[in-house]
């Protein structure tokens, strides 16, 4: 190992670059001159900036806030000044710890996806389930009415007063189960042929004439209702917006960056979160659904029995298109709900008639639509 | 190409190259601090320096030494602490990062050194929270809580956007005073002295004439932004120089936006039917789904079709922004050409999507290389002439008395 080590002295002051040798002592360094001034920088006082990694020039400072630099390219320096300095060459990087210095990084990395998948996993829908209570009713019913207006405009609603008064006694024979509840749930029918319906935050359930007419029992119609009425009381839709900007903040947090391409590779684990979640509150809409039937009485079986109906609609849904689906896969979910409904009710209730049935589904063949062009018609 | 001796002070031209070349990064070690034999050969050349003529030429150029995975080590122990902080380990992780990508930056043969520090990214942030985002979310909220009239609202609205753009060029040049006077190269610190006051009229008329005249003004705009950053800026005492105009934009700007106009139009005529077609069933979550699907599709492609137009324009405007800015005699060269940088971005954008973001370092370091692989400066330079003009004291923690030339960076 050389004792004396060529390199350079910027003086901080000019941008010439002087070359200098290099000695060791075990208190200092003792930078010479071409022109024999020497120079005594203690090891306590300098700050070592550049060097860390393996074939990189050593770069060393001395003083603020203007420091006087030296550079060397040498990398047995580092072992040299460890070896000669001994206790004070604390501010020196040790080359022998590089594989340690490796080994903690691939750690950290560890902790860091495990943090992450945890998070991912757990951490996100358990904030949003803890967050989303303290969220005040009224402004899940003001987001809820905004959204509905949209969807649901006035003239487009199923406005039969007697039909849809049987149908509300159903959705108000499943929320008397649920006593506790904060919200009201108000029903609308929309004059749709689409086979869907959905909640919106504060207390809107909304079903197009599609899935009403889709029914064959009563008590279809009530699981369709309890699944939707568990998304309300589950706050799904409010969670969601949690988890969504949770998400996001994450893979941010991860990558460091909010802007340019980075904004894509966000997005898309947005993406993916949403759907994840999605099926996650899917699921439990379901599950709740079900317990909420067998509170009323109402056998679970009319759920799954449904959900085959749904199935034979869209016969092509396979498990694997499920991953990148706000929904479950449907054959997965009838596969669960079995499981879960068990044995029926012993005396299951019976909500209407088959014949009345047919009658209160044809709501929107009867109703008198609120718009100025359907008054038209139908005094016609 | 005029020149002087470092060693006499007699003045010379380069007339040829040496035989020996010094190292590697450098082509022709003019002025260096080792006497050569080469180069005493060149100053033996002396002419009058009133009459000389640029026979030869010195090229320095850069050199990016970071590899990805170093930097992706870097990036998990900063991830890791950021996130058990709650954040607020941050800006130190910004400052390892910085320091970092600076250190394996070298130029003409010496690396650059960042001498910032997370406390300072800090300041600046609570700064220009107190001065611009407190009052900004205020504004911008306040009229939900009064009850006043709807022009008090909208007046609060107006101020709050007024605010927005007043901040986009004070952030501009505080963070490029603050940046440049924590950026160092051979121990000598550049530095910023533009005033903000400046930049804001400059800012605001542009952005003006700009809208005026439909975007035309762009290039004009863009150079004289860039020509106000670069004539303010120094190297110790050195200042840079720039000496282009938005005349030799114009054109390629033109040719971009007449294209784009074009492409806009067949886009927007071909998928007006597209986007027509959900439209009838707006109320119907499930034909939503597909409209949004379709609209995000069309802004995706939207932006893709500009971005890619943008391109080729951009690869002028930053070679040009190179090639018009000089240092003491010597000029610098980006000979970037459209294709690579296209390569550049595409594979940039595949590796984002594909890693969900966790390649940002290879990104960075690509990015980086792209430009240090082809940046030099071409020329004599008169580094050994320039002397430290650090003012000493940090442009942060001065209280609110004028901000507005005071530097901070957000982190």
């Amino acid at each position: 190992m050389p004792s004396l080590w060529q390199g350079f002295y910027l003086d901080g002051r000019s941008a010439t670059r002087h070359p200098v040798s290099i000695q060791l002592t075990t208190a200092a360094l003792h930078i010479v001159k071409a022109d024999g001034h020497t120079i005594r920088w203690p090891y306590s006082e300098i700050v070592q900036t550049h060097g860390a990694y393996e074939g990189e020039q050593i770069r060393l400072e001395y003083g603020a806030p203007l420091p006087q630099t030296v550079i060397l390219q040498d990398s047995t320096f580092l072992a040299a000044i460890q070896q000669i300095s001994g206790s004070s060459a604390t501010p020196f990087h040790n080359p022998r710890q590089r594989p340690l210095r490796l080994r903690l990084t691939i750690l950290a990395g560890m902790v860091l996806l495990g943090m992450m998948g945890g998070f991912y996993m757990w951490g996100i829908p358990g904030l949003a389930k803890l967050v989303a209570p303290h969220i005040p009713v009224s402004w899940e019913e003001q987001l809820g009415m905004s959204v509905l207006e949209q969807i649901a405009p006035s003239e487009k609603r199923c406005v039969d007063q007697t039909r849809l008064a049987a149908l509300e006694s159903i959705v108000a024979r499943l929320s008397r189960a649920v006593p506790d509840s904060p919200y009201r749930i108000r029903l609308t029918v929309v004059n749709r042929p689409t086979v869907n319906a959905f909640a919106l935050p504060g207390g809107q359930v909304v079903v197009f004439r599609g899935l009403l007419e889709a029914t064959e029992t009563p008590e279809q119609f009530a699981s369709v209702l309890a699944h939707e009425l568990q998304h309300i009381y589950k706050q799904h839709s409010t969670r969601s917006l949690i988890e969504q900007a949770s998400t996001s903040l994450l893979i941010a947090a991860a990558t460091g960056d909010f802007t340019g391409g980075v904004a894509y590779g966000i997005e898309g684990a947005r993406v993916l979160g949403v759907l994840r979640y999605s099926r996650l509150h899917e699921g439990e809409a379901d599950r709740e659904g079900l317990r909420l039937l067998q509170a009323v009485g109402i056998d679970p079986a009319e759920m799954v029995a449904f959900y085959q109906i749904m199935q034979a609609q869209h016969p092509h849904d396979d498990a694997a298109s499920s991953y990148l689906s706000t929904h479950p896969d449907t054959s997965d979910r009838i596969e669960k709900l079995t499981a879960l409904a068990v044995a029926p009710p012993p005396h299951p209730v019976k909500l209407f008639s088959l014949e009345e049935w047919k009658e209160l589904r044809s709501l929107c063949q009867h109703s008198v639509a609120s718009s100025p062009h359907a008054a038209m018609d139908s005094s016609q | 190409m005029k020149a002087s001796c470092t060693y006499c002070g007699a003045l010379f031209v380069v007339v040829a190259m040496p035989t020996a070349i010094p190292d590697n990064n450098v082509s022709f070690h003019a002025a260096s601090e080792v006497p050569d034999p080469g180069l005493q050969l060149v100053e033996q050349e002396v002419v009058s320096a009133e009459n000389a003529q640029p026979l030869g030429a010195v090229s320095r150029k850069t050199v990016f030494h970071g590899a990805g995975g170093t930097l992706f080590g870097i990036h998990l122990i900063n991830t890791l602490l950021t996130l058990v902080t709650l954040g607020i380990y941050y800006y130190w992780a910004k400052v390892r990062v910085r320091a970092f990508l600076f250190s394996q930056t070298e130029f003409a043969g010496d690396r650059f050194s960042y001498h910032g520090s997370a406390r300072e990214l800090l300041n600046g942030t609570i700064k220009a929270s107190l001065v611009f985002g407190i009052p900004y979310f205020l504004m911008g909220n306040a009229g939900q809580f009064l009850e006043g009239s709807t022009a008090i609202q909208v007046t609060l609205k107006v101020a709050a956007s007024l605010l927005l753009i007043l901040f986009i060029p004070v952030a501009i040049t505080g963070a490029r005073r603050y940046r440049l006077s924590r950026t160092a190269w051979r121990g000598i610190r550049f530095s910023f002295r533009g005033k903000t006051l400046d930049f804001i009229k400059l800012w605001l008329s542009g952005y003006f004439l700009t809208a005026v005249t439909l975007g035309l003004y762009y290039p004009y705009f863009s150079t004289k932004k860039h020509a106000f950053l670069t004539t303010h800026s120094y190297f110790g005492s050195e200042p840079f120089k720039f000496s282009g105009d938005g005349v030799a934009l114009s054109r390629p700007f033109l040719r971009m936006y007449l294209l784009a106009v074009a492409v806009a139009g067949v886009v927007g005529l071909g998928l007006y039917s597209f986007v027509d077609l959900p439209g009838q069933n707006i109320e119907d979550p499930e034909a939503m789904g597909s409209f949004v699907f379709g609209a995000i599709a069309s802004l995706m492609i939207g932006a893709l079709v500009s971005r890619l137009l943008w391109l080729p324009y951009s690869v002028i405007e930053q070679r040009f922004f190179w090639e018009q800015t000089s240092i003491g005699s010597a000029r610098f060269q980006l000979p970037i050409t459209t294709w690579p940088y296209l390569k550049l971005k595409l594979g940039n954008l595949l590796l984002m999507l594909c890693t969900l973001g966790f390649a940002w370092p290879w990104i960075t370091i690509r990015n980086i290389r792209f430009i240090t692989d082809q940046l030099e400066l071409v020329g004599i330079d008169n580094f050994d002439e320039i002397v430290q003009a650090y003012d000493g004291a940090p442009p942060i923690g001065e209280g609110l008395d004028g901000f507005l030339d005071t530097g901070f960076d957000l982190g």
